[in-house]
C-alpha cells in the first residue's frame, strides 16, 4: 500500500516528518472550517485526547498543532480545546464527545481512536457501529470531523488487533467519505524509512517511535489545511 | 433502609455493588461492561461510591463530632484521609510494576502510555513528585485522590451538618456552584490541566451522603413523599430514554452555565447528580434491608462493601492486570469469564479474610470487656474503620 503512495515532497512538511502525499489527503471537504478560513474567522477545534496519550505528550502535541496551523494560516486564529474521555474505547470517547460538544461548540473535532479498542479487544462490528454513529451525530451538529487511527508499533504479538481496527476505519472512511488521517500508516512509514543523515545519528527504537509519533501534529495540521484550502 | 441501631447491610451491599461495578468498568471490553448501569443512565458507580462514602462517614463521625471531641474526631477523619493517601501511593507503585512488566514483555509502548507511564520515563523526578503531591494521577487511579481531598474537607461539612442539614448542604452547594462557575479545581502537574474528578464539585455528593447518613443515624425515616415517588422514577426513565436515543439534541439552556445541563463527569453536573440521587431514592423505597439480611447470596457483596478500601485497591490492581493481559487472549469470552470469576473471588476473599480477622478481634474484646459495644463502620453512631 505504501509503495503506491509515492509523491512529491511537501514543502510545508519538515524533512523529519515527511510522508507520502496520499497520507495527507482527506477524503472529503471540511466545509465549516473552509468557510471560516475563507473569511479569516477564528476556528475552534475540539481535540479528543486519546486515553492512551500521556499529559506530557498531549501538551506537546497541542502546542505543535497550534503552531503548525498558525504557521500555515497566519490570518486565522485557531483555538484548541481538549477533552479527556474516560479510559476505554470508542464508545467511551463518544460519550465524552456528546458531553462536551455542546459546551465547547467547536467547528472541528479531531478524534484519535482505536488504541483503546485494540487493547480491549472490542468486537469489530461494535466498534464500527460506534464510529459510524458518532460520525453521524457530529455531522448532525454541523461540525467537521477528522479521525486519526492508532500509531504503529513493531513486533507486538497481538498487532493483528490494531491492523483489523485500522482496516475497519479505512473501510468506513471509503464508504462514508469520513476524513481520516492514518497515523498507523504514517508512523509505519516513518519507522521503516532509512533515516537520512541530516536527521541525525542512529537512534534506538523507542526514540524512533517517539519521533514518529511527535510528527503527527504537524501532519495533522498539513492535512487539515490542505482540506480547508483546496 | 431500616432505621435501627443495627448494622445497615444495605449500605454495605450497595458499596460492594459499586466496587464490583467499578472493577468491571475498569476492564474495557469485558462482556459484562455493556450491562453495567452506566449504560442505562447518566451517572455511574463512581457517584454511587462517593455518595455511600458520605453515608458511612456520617455513621462514623457525625454523632461523635460534639463540642470537646471535635479535635479528636477531626484527627480521626484526617488519619483516615492519610490511610487513603498511603493506599493510593501503594496502588500507583503496584500499577507501575504490573503494567510496566506487561509492556516490557510485549514491547507495546501503547500499553505503557495507557497509564501515562511514559511521563515517568521522560520526567522521572517531576512525575514522582506529582504522584506524591497527587497532581499526577495515572489513568484509573484518580478516585482515591478525590476521596482524600473530600475527607480533608469533611470536618467542616460535618460541623455544619451537625448544626443543620440545610446549613451543611447550603455551604456544600455554594462551593459546588463556585467551583463550577469559576472553574476552581486542583491543578495537574507536571503538566497543565485539572483533576479528572474535581473534589470541589464532587464534595456535594459526599455532603448529600452525610445528610442521608444523619437522617438514618437519627432514626428518622428517609425523605419520602408522593412528589418524589413520581418524579424520581420519571427522571430515571427519561435519562434511560435519553441515553438509549444517543443524546439526540443539545440541552443547552442559554444563559445557564453548562454544569446545569451538561454531562461531563469531571464537574459532576446537575443531571449526573440528580441521576444518582434519584436512583438511591428509588432503591431506598424498596424493602431491601430485610431481604438482604436473609439472602446468603448477598453476603459476598456485603463483606466487600464493609472493607471497601482494601477491596478497591485489590480490585484496581486486578483490573489493570486484566487489561494488560486481555489483548493476548483476543477478548475471548472464556478468558473474560476467568477475569470475572477470579476478580470477584479474590476481592471477596480479601473481604472475607478481613471480616474473619475482625470477628476474631471482636470476640476477644467481648470476652475481655463484655460491656463495650462492638464497632462497625456502617452501624449508625459507631466509629469508622
Amino acid at each position: 500500500m505504501l509503495a503506491m503512495m509515492a509523491g512529491p515532497a511537501q514543502a510545508d512538511v519538515s524533512l523529519a516528518c515527511w510522508v507520502p502525499d496520499a497520507l495527507l489527503t482527506l477524503d472529503s471537504e471540511l466545509k465549516r472550517v473552509e468557510h471560516l478560513v475563507d473569511r479569516s474567522q477564528p476556528v475552534r477545534i475540539l481535540r479528543i485526547r486519546p486515553p492512551l496519550e500521556s499529559p506530557a505528550t498531549a501538551v506537546a502535541n497541542v502546542a505543535t498543532l497550534d503552531r503548525e496551523l498558525a504557521r500555515r494560516l497566519p490570518d486565522v486564529i485557531f483555538t484548541i480545546i481538549e477533552a479527556r474521555p474516560p479510559p476505554g474505547g470508542a464508545r467511551h470517547d463518544f460519550e465524552q464527545i456528546r458531553a462536551t460538544l455542546d459546551i465547547v461548540d467547536p467547528d472541528l473535532v479531531i478524534w484519535q481512536l482505536g488504541t483503546g479498542d485494540a487493547l480491549a479487544a472490542t468486537n469489530l462490528d461494535d466498534f464500527a457501529d460506534t464510529l459510524e454513529a458518532a460520525a453521524d451525530w457530529i455531522e448532525g451538529r454541523d461540525v467537521d470531523l477528522v479521525v486519526i487511527d492508532p500509531p504503529f508499533v513493531p513486533n507486538v504479538p497481538y498487532e493483528r488487533r490494531y491492523i483489523q481496527l485500522v482496516q475497519r476505519i479505512d473501510a468506513i472512511s471509503l464508504r462514508d467519505k469520513m476524513n481520516v488521517v492514518s497515523q498507523y500508516d504514517a508512523t509505519r512509514y516513518l519507522l521503516n524509512r532509512p533515516l537520512p543523515s541530516s536527521i541525525g545519528a542512529i537512534t534506538g527504537l523507542s526514540t524512533q517511535l517517539e519521533n514518529s509519533s511527535s510528527c503527527m501534529p504537524e501532519l495533522m495540521a498539513e492535512a487539515i489545511v490542505r482540506a480547508a484550502t483546496r | 433502609m431500616a432505621m435501627s441501631q443495627e448494622r445497615l447491610v444495605s449500605v454495605d451491599f450497595w458499596r460492594g455493588f459499586a466496587l464490583l461495578t467499578i472493577f468491571i468498568n475498569h476492564v474495557p471490553g469485558l462482556f459484562l461492561e455493556p450491562l453495567t448501569y452506566r449504560n442505562f443512565g447518566v451517572s455511574d458507580a463512581a457517584e454511587l461510591f462517593v455518595l455511600l462514602a458520605g453515608v458511612s462517614a456520617a455513621f462514623a463521625y457525625l454523632r461523635g463530632f460534639r463540642p470537646g471531641d471535635r479535635l479528636l474526631v477531626t484527627g480521626r477523619v484526617w488519619l483516615r484521609a492519610f490511610s487513603l493517601y498511603a493506599a493510593h501511593l501503594a496502588l500507583v507503585l503496584i500499577a507501575i510494576a504490573t503494567i510496566g512488566g506487561f509492556a516490557v514483555m510485549n514491547g507495546d509502548t501503547r500499553v505503557l502510555e495507557l497509564y501515562h507511564l511514559d511521563l515517568l520515563l521522560r520526567m522521572p523526578l517531576e512525575a514522582l513528585l506529582g504522584i506524591v503531591m497527587l497532581t499526577f494521577q495515572p489513568a484509573y487511579l484518580n478516585i482515591l485522590p478525590l476521596y482524600v481531598v473530600v475527607l480533608l474537607m469533611a470536618p467542616v461539612l460535618i460541623l455544619l451538618m451537625r448544626r443543620s442539614v440545610v446549613l451543611g448542604l447550603g455551604a456544600s452547594i455554594a462551593l459546588y456552584v463556585a467551583a463550577n462557575t469559576w472553574s476552581l479545581a486542583p491543578p495537574v502537574w507536571p503538566n497543565d490541566g485539572r483533576w479528572f474528578f474535581n473534589p470541589f464539585a464532587w464534595q456535594l455528593l459526599f455532603a448529600c451522603g452525610l445528610a442521608i447518613g444523619k437522617a438514618i443515624d437519627a432514626g428518622r425515616p428517609l425523605v419520602a413523599n408522593r412528589v418524589l415517588d413520581i418524579l424520581a422514577p420519571i427522571y430515571l426513565v427519561a435519562c434511560l430514554g435519553w441515553v438509549l436515543a444517543g443524546f439526540p439534541f443539545s440541552l443547552e439552556i442559554w444563559p445557564l452555565p453548562d454544569f446545569i445541563w451538561s454531562f461531563d463527569k469531571t464537574s459532576l453536573p446537575l443531571p449526573r447528580l440528580l441521576h444518582v440521587l434519584a436512583l438511591v431514592y428509588c432503591i431506598s423505597r424498596l424493602p431491601l434491608e430485610k431481604w438482604l439480611r436473609s439472602m446468603v447470596a448477598a453476603v459476598p457483596l456485603i463483606q466487600m462493601g464493609r472493607h471497601s478500601l482494601p477491596v478497591f485497591c485489590v480490585g484496581t490492581v486486578l483490573s489493570l492486570a486484566a487489561q494488560a493481559v486481555r489483548p493476548g487472549f483476543d477478548g475471548a469470552f472464556s478468558f473474560d469469564l476467568v477475569i470475572i470469576t477470579l476478580g470477584f473471588t479474590i476481592q471477596w476473599l480479601v473481604a472475607w479474610t478481613l471480616e474473619w480477622q475482625r470477628s476474631g478481634r471482636k470476640n476477644k474484646a467481648v470476652v475481655q470487656t463484655p460491656a463495650v459495644a462492638s464497632p462497625g463502620t456502617v452501624t449508625p453512631g459507631a466509629p469508622a474503620r
